[in-house]
């Protein structure tokens, strides 16, 4: 299989995909459940995240040159492989168009009030689809090139936030208890964004320093993450629910921004590069499932990306016109269904990994084996030489 | 041409570009400019009377001048809720109210008894309001508070959202802006101060009418901008007077004013930066005799320790005020109290500054206590020192909200003076 990206442009997508829908309106509907814990919820699902990502990676590492949807179908057959690629596709699309959703809210508060739906519909899908069309390559270089611009502006936005606004107190903690556990799981569909990974196997150049690389990226998108609920919690400390849009309306409570002027483009530009690759990555990972789903023998590759990709298109305009036309049906069907949809993601990624680890103590056993009879072999042959000199 | 349409056909990036800007890029040259469909409003007073609300305005208008001159005018309208009313502004101009650039709200009295939670829903939920947004509130009407800072503005360049900022940085101490209402009102203290400003009649002008914006400043340092009232035969003029009083809210409600000597003694508790002042009348020890001594405090540093002791919740309070002699009035006037060589600060001189801000912080203490207002947030003081033996302290009582009076307050003071 054709390796089209490296393991620092692989680590760069997934840095970029810990973010956007968790800088918007989370914040403010995590803290409305459990107040200042909401930056518990965030470490729990970081850490969810993270456990997600080592599954994911034990797994691309030891299956380097095959597809996930051909890994799938060696050993679960094609049809329980077409099940699993359909749940990620719905996964996607989900994700997908709970994206448009947010990010149109967003820019509609803080851009363009009166921007009509279908204008930001059309520029959201102009852009993912391009990044798509150009193929992965492409993406994870104009990942590559953005990724400086990100880490420095939302590094410096949070250093901002701690040397110069008013920072209160956020004890006492852990005042909702078990709740914790509850949103954890009410909002799942936000967390678990290092599946997209799985549909990356087989594209990824794995070097020596690679675990390196992706481990410390993705521990730094981690720890930046953290430190802007903290810094939100702290700035909004009883009126986080008030600020939908936590990242715009923590620069404006920044005293610095506000002797310079108004430093809202900061917030907005971070957040519209963020959508935008965020979006493209989506419907990257969608269009990857529906070609796995529908391939046909007779049409070559290039083609069969063009029409799935048109047809994913389809399905995304679609759910925006039904069933996200509001903030509140989107968070609503967000907590009461799509969290199951991310524990049957968990479920395959545990099903995933223990195929992988069958396969891994089979390898060893059978390594095992190989050195033993090596041994006897070598001990066979000392034999012989010792008889030879004896005679 | 074909070869060059079949490349176009080619590149799809192309034909998006082409798709993009035969769509939107004719409506974007001939759309008008935003800012003419826009009333911009600079800041906003909401009275509650007992015909519903009224919104006042001080909306900047575009207008094609040869002069460098900002055009403001004061709008104002009627309606059953602060939406309402502000949207009544918007047809009244033909223009879409926009509240981005509002720094002020100047409440009336009524409307901060009934309750400004409620009345402010709107304006919580309106992205851009928040950090600069300071919330005033005046005895009389606010709407007269407006009209007369726009005369005032215009004439002599001070504006009172100025005034509104320098009240909460130097005058209370706090961030009375909408945000701060919130969160102290969501708070479990549930308190907040915030500043007053007042209309004072200048006296009466028998000459009719009157266009505002006379004189600059009385001896309390007031600014003043005139607006008009009355009858046919003369008119009384009014001003401005921010004489540093506050009033007390406890979930957006109005529970108490504080006077301007209230929220002098206040400052001793909070931590500041060059504002209070401590006069020591007839003041004697050996470099001075009989004096008034004025000492300013550039920097004020308080340190809070809430703690249990046998289940009895103990607030220690340690005032550190660093303190300069700036005037100094005798009827003997010694050169020697010029000399910087002496060391003023005499115990005698420590001693009496420490009683005096003791008694002026207990005064405060005492009448805040009295009404329930937790001002210095001394509910989340205890709770986040140790919230359980604090549960247990509430339940021990009959009423929750009584905390404060249980609460024993020791205060304690060490000032330097240069």
């Amino acid at each position: 299989m054709e390796k089209t990206i490296n393991a620092r442009q692989f680590a760069l997508i997934g840095f970029m995909s810990v973010f956007s829908l968790k800088l918007v309106a989370l914040p403010s509907l995590l803290f409305s459940r459990v107040g200042a814990d909401s930056l518990f919820i965030i470490i729990g699902m970081a850490i969810l995240d993270f456990l997600s990502f080592l599954l994911i990676y034990f797994v691309l590492k030891r299956n380097q040159d095959i597809s996930f949807y051909q890994f799938l179908s060696k050993h679960i057959g094609k049809f329980f492989s077409k099940f699993i690629m359909i749940l990620l596709l719905v996964a996607f699309l989900f994700k997908m168009s709970t994206l448009i959703g947010s990010a149109y809210l967003y820019s509609q508060e803080v851009i363009f009030q009166r921007a009509p739906f279908i204008l930001f519909l059309f520029i959201m899908l102009a852009i993912s689809n391009s990044l798509v069309l150009f193929k992965s390559k492409s993406y994870a270089r104009t990942v590559e090139f953005f990724y400086p611009i990100i880490s420095i502006m939302f590094a410096a936005f949070i250093l901002m936030a701690l040397l110069t606004a008013e920072l209160n107190p956020i004890t006492p903690l852990f005042k909702s208890g078990a709740k914790i556990f509850s949103t954890i799981f009410d909002y799942s569909m936000v967390s678990g964004d290092f599946v997209f990974m799985l549909l990356f196997m087989g594209k990824i150049k794995f070097d020596k320093n690679s675990s390196k690389t992706l481990f410390g990226h993705l521990l730094w998108a981690i720890v930046l993450l953290i430190t802007f609920y903290f810094v939100n919690n702290s700035i909004f400390r009883y009126t986080g629910t008030l600020h939908r849009d936590a990242i715009s309306e923590v620069v404006q409570f920044l005293p610095l921004p506000g002797i310079l002027g108004n430093f809202d483009w900061l917030a907005v530009s971070l957040m519209m590069i963020l959508f935008s690759f965020q979006g493209g990555l989506f419907l990257l990972c969608a269009n990857q499932a529906c070609v796995d789903i529908f391939r046909f023998k007779n049409m070559n590759e290039e083609k069969m990306q063009k029409w799935t990709l048109f047809f994913t298109n389809i399905i995304v305009i679609v759910l925006m016109y039904t069933i996200f036309q509001s903030f509140s049906d989107l968070r609503l069907l967000g907590v009461n269904y799509l969290k199951y949809l991310t524990l049957a993601i968990i479920a395959i990624l545990l099903v995933v990994f223990f195929i992988e680890l069958a396969k891994f103590n089979k390898n060893d056993k059978k390594l095992i084996g190989n050195s033993k009879s090596g041994k006897k072999k070598d001990k066979l042959n000392k034999f012989e030489v010792a008889n030879e000199k004896n005679n | 041409m074909k070869k060059i349409i079949k490349k176009i056909f080619s590149h799809p990036i192309i034909c998006l570009l082409i798709m993009i800007s035969i769509v939107f890029l004719p409506a974007a040259v001939v759309a008008q400019p935003e800012s003419v469909s826009m009333l911009i409003i600079s800041a906003l007073a909401v009275d509650k009377n007992d015909d519903g609300i009224e919104t006042t305005a001080i909306a900047y208008i575009p207008k094609s001048t040869q002069i460098f001159n900002e055009n403001y005018k004061v709008i104002s309208s009627k309606g059953e809720t602060v939406y309402e009313a502000i949207t009544s502004m918007g047809v009244l101009t033909g223009k879409i109210p926009a509240l981005a650039h509002t720094n002020l709200i100047v409440v009336n009295d009524k409307l901060c008894e009934e309750g400004l939670l409620s009345s402010f829903d709107y304006l919580s939920r309106k992205y851009g309001l928040g950090s600069d947004t300071i919330i005033m509130n005046t005895s009389t009407s606010a709407k007269d508070i407006l009209t007369s800072a726009n005369k005032l503005s215009m004439s002599s360049g001070i504006l009172l959202e100025e005034i509104s900022t320098f009240n909460d940085k130097n005058v209370i101490h706090e961030k009375s802006d909408l945000e701060g209402l919130y969160n102290a009102s969501f708070a479990p203290s549930k308190s907040l101060l915030l500043a007053s400003i007042e209309l004072e009649e200048e006296g009466l002008d028998p000459g009719g009418s009157s266009t505002g914006g006379s004189s600059s400043g009385d001896s309390s340092g007031e600014a003043s901008g005139g607006t008009e009232s009355g009858g046919e035969t003369g008119s009384t003029k009014k001003k401005l007077s921010n004489k540093g009083t506050a009033v007390v809210l406890k979930e957006g409600k109005k529970i108490m004013d504080l006077s301007k000597d209230d929220v002098q003694n206040l400052s001793w508790a909070k931590r500041s930066d060059n504002s209070s002042v401590l006069t020591l009348q007839n003041y004697s020890d050996e470099n001075f005799t009989n004096s008034t001594l004025t000492l300013f405090v550039p920097k004020n540093r308080v340190n809070f320790d809430a703690h249990f002791e046998s289940q009895k919740p103990i607030l220690n309070i340690s005032i550190m005020p660093k303190m300069q002699i700036v005037e100094v009035n005798q009827e003997l006037i010694d050169k020697d109290i010029y000399a910087s060589q002496y060391k003023f600060a005499t115990e005698k001189m420590l001693e009496t500054v420490k009683n005096q801000i003791i008694t002026q912080t207990k005064s405060i203490l005492d009448k805040l206590v009295a009404n329930n207002a937790d001002i210095l947030n001394i509910y989340q003081k205890f709770d986040s020192k140790d919230t359980r033996q604090f549960e247990r302290y509430l339940n021990s009582l009959e009423n929750r909200d009584d905390y404060l009076k249980g609460i024993e307050i020791n205060i304690d003071v060490s000032s330097v003076i240069d």
